[in-house]
């Protein structure tokens, strides 16, 4: 572990100077404070990735989601005609909730249990028990307040700004065209969720460079990235938009996969963290992926402002959302998405990855809340990111730039 | 007894151990073993983790035996128990300050209700 990395100073940041190489003041940014105005400027402004079509694909199938940072909970369905709707979880008539489970079925939409009064799902207001009793009522303006939805390559966002500045393609900009149909073909394997004592800024950055593989995840994942060539897995093709960024990650191409490993991988068609580097040299990727080429390509993570990281991989990928709850705490959202089983062995592969990746994240997790403490503690005035973390060199200067804005 | 195909009886005697419905008991189960525990089922099965799921290929995954279910609950259980044996030489991830597993919540697979 003693290659010199003179040649690699620098090179992801050359294109991007205005980020710099100083050091980041953090005094403010992980403050109650700041995160009042990041719930204002940001939160409560953007698009929001809250899930992809298949989770509600068919009429009457609805799931809500609980924003804590803007104190509203949020239903989305699928109505009659296909459509995706989303509204605020709030009865017109007296503010009592109308969606009661995280998911569901609900065909002939939502009563709220209060006084009964129903709403369909798109929201209108369909009935009102004893109607005569309001005699003014319009129910055509008492539907269920909406919130702005749109779909993007399957996802669904949601936007809690009553009119939002952009539509959803203008916002994901220079992401919009590069994936096409990618995430299509796949099925949602696992969901991995905590609550946990961290900002959402610094969940971010521990999932965005392979500098720390080195050393967290020393005895697992470093083997499939880092390399003899490569000792501090040096990521590539970073890619700093004006609010998004995405980064290529090498693989270890000499990787010598575990017994085991090696029978799931064999078998379960290559999907683990381990790419098939022949196998995956003969196919077809999107624009977006890989823009570099590189012939031992892992995996693109893509951050989409604020908090959502997709890492798409060689048939696979893996999602996560940061949610923040408050000034420091975030519920944490990771979801595996593989090639729907056909035989056993693929099922295999879906429990390995489960597993597999359960036992990485969790040398992630801990670092996490002590990096928390210390930030509380408020010794540190300054944080250092290096060229292997332009990544999160950039996400601070989009939060600040929003948060001033 | 859970019972196992009969081409695979010799592993016959780790099934009522082994051949756990769900990756929460997998994993209770690995944790509160021994090593010397987790070694024997590992130097049992891994040899024929291939044969196992090269058997499993062979039957519809919608509709698998009973005893199939068995086989491949007891496959999991050998991906569950791999990295004790291959990365950590101890039942659970030694790495200083790894979270606790239990603190995170794994929803429901897809395959979980068929099994």
């Amino acid at each position: 572990m003693n290659k010199p990395s003179e040649n690699y100073a620098g090179r992801l940041s050359a294109a991007y100077p205005e980020l710099g190489f100083d050091p980041v003041n953090i005094e403010k940014v992980f403050s109650p404070e700041y995160f009042e105005l990041e719930r204002e400027k940001i939160f409560k402004k953007v698009w929001l990735r809250v899930g992809r079509n298949e989770d509600i694909p068919n009429h009457g199938d609805f799931m809500v989601k609980e924003f804590e940072f803007a104190n509203t909970s949020v239903v989305i369905t699928r109505d009659q005609n296909g459509e995706v709707n989303a509204f605020h979880n709030v009865c017109t008539h007296r503010a009592n909730r109308v969606a009661y489970t995280e998911t569901g079925n609900a065909p002939r939409g939502f009563t709220c249990r209060f006084h009964g009064w129903n709403f369909g799902l798109d929201g209108k207001l369909n009935f009102v028990p004893e109607a005569g009793l309001f005699p003014t009522l319009d129910t055509r303006c008492a539907g269920l307040p909406p919130v702005s939805v749109d779909t993007w390559e399957g996802w669904i966002f949601v936007n809690l700004d009553p009119s939002p500045k952009e539509t959803l393609r203008e916002y994901l900009g220079e992401l919009a065209d590069g994936y096409p149909g990618f995430f299509d073909d796949k099925t949602k394997v696992a969901t991995l969720t905590i609550d946990a004592k961290a900002n959402w800024k610094i969940f971010l950055d521990a999932f965005v460079e392979t500098y720390h593989f080195a050393f967290v995840h020393q005895l697992s994942a470093a083997a499939v990235i880092t390399s003899p060539d490569n000792p501090y897995g040096y990521m590539d093709a970073a890619r700093m938009y004006d609010r998004h960024r995405v980064i290529s990650a090498r693989s270890n191409p000499n990787h010598t996969p575990s017994p085991a490993e090696a029978v799931v991988g064999k078998l379960g068609g290559h999907q683990t963290l381990a790419p098939d580097l022949a196998a995956a040299a003969t196919r077809q990727l999107p624009p977006g992926l890989n823009p570099q080429g590189l012939d031992d390509w892992a995996t693109d993570i893509i951050v989409i402002f604020p908090m959502t990281n997709i890492q798409p991989l060689d048939g696979w990928y893996v999602t996560q959302n940061y949610w923040p709850i408050s000034h420091n705490e975030t519920r944490w959202e990771m979801t595996i998405y593989m090639q729907p089983a056909q035989t056993a062995s693929h099922w295999m592969a879906q429990e390995y990855n489960t597993a597999y990746i359960r036992d990485v994240v969790r040398e992630d997790l801990n670092n996490l809340e002590m990096i928390q403490q210390n930030l509380e503690a408020g010794i540190l005035k300054e944080m250092h990111f290096g060229d292997q973390e332009i990544m999160i060199r950039h996400s601070y200067k989009v939060v600040d730039d929003y948060v001033k804005g | 007894m859970p019972q196992l195909p009969k081409e695979f009886k010799s592993l016959q005697p780790f099934a009522p151990e082994w051949a756990l419905a769900t990756r929460e008991a997998r994993y209770h189960k690995r944790i509160s073993s021994s090593m010397e525990e987790i070694k024997a089922y590992y130097d049992a099965v891994l040899p024929q983790l291939d044969a196992m799921v090269e058997h499993l290929n062979r039957h519809s995954i919608k509709n698998l035996a009973a005893e199939d279910k068995n086989l491949l609950r007891m496959a999991f259980s050998a991906i569950e128990i791999s990295r004790s044996v291959e990365v950590w030489n101890a039942p659970d991830n030694v790495v200083h300050g790894a979270y606790p597993a239990e603190k995170i919540k794994v929803h429901t697979l897809p395959y979980e209700q068929a099994l």
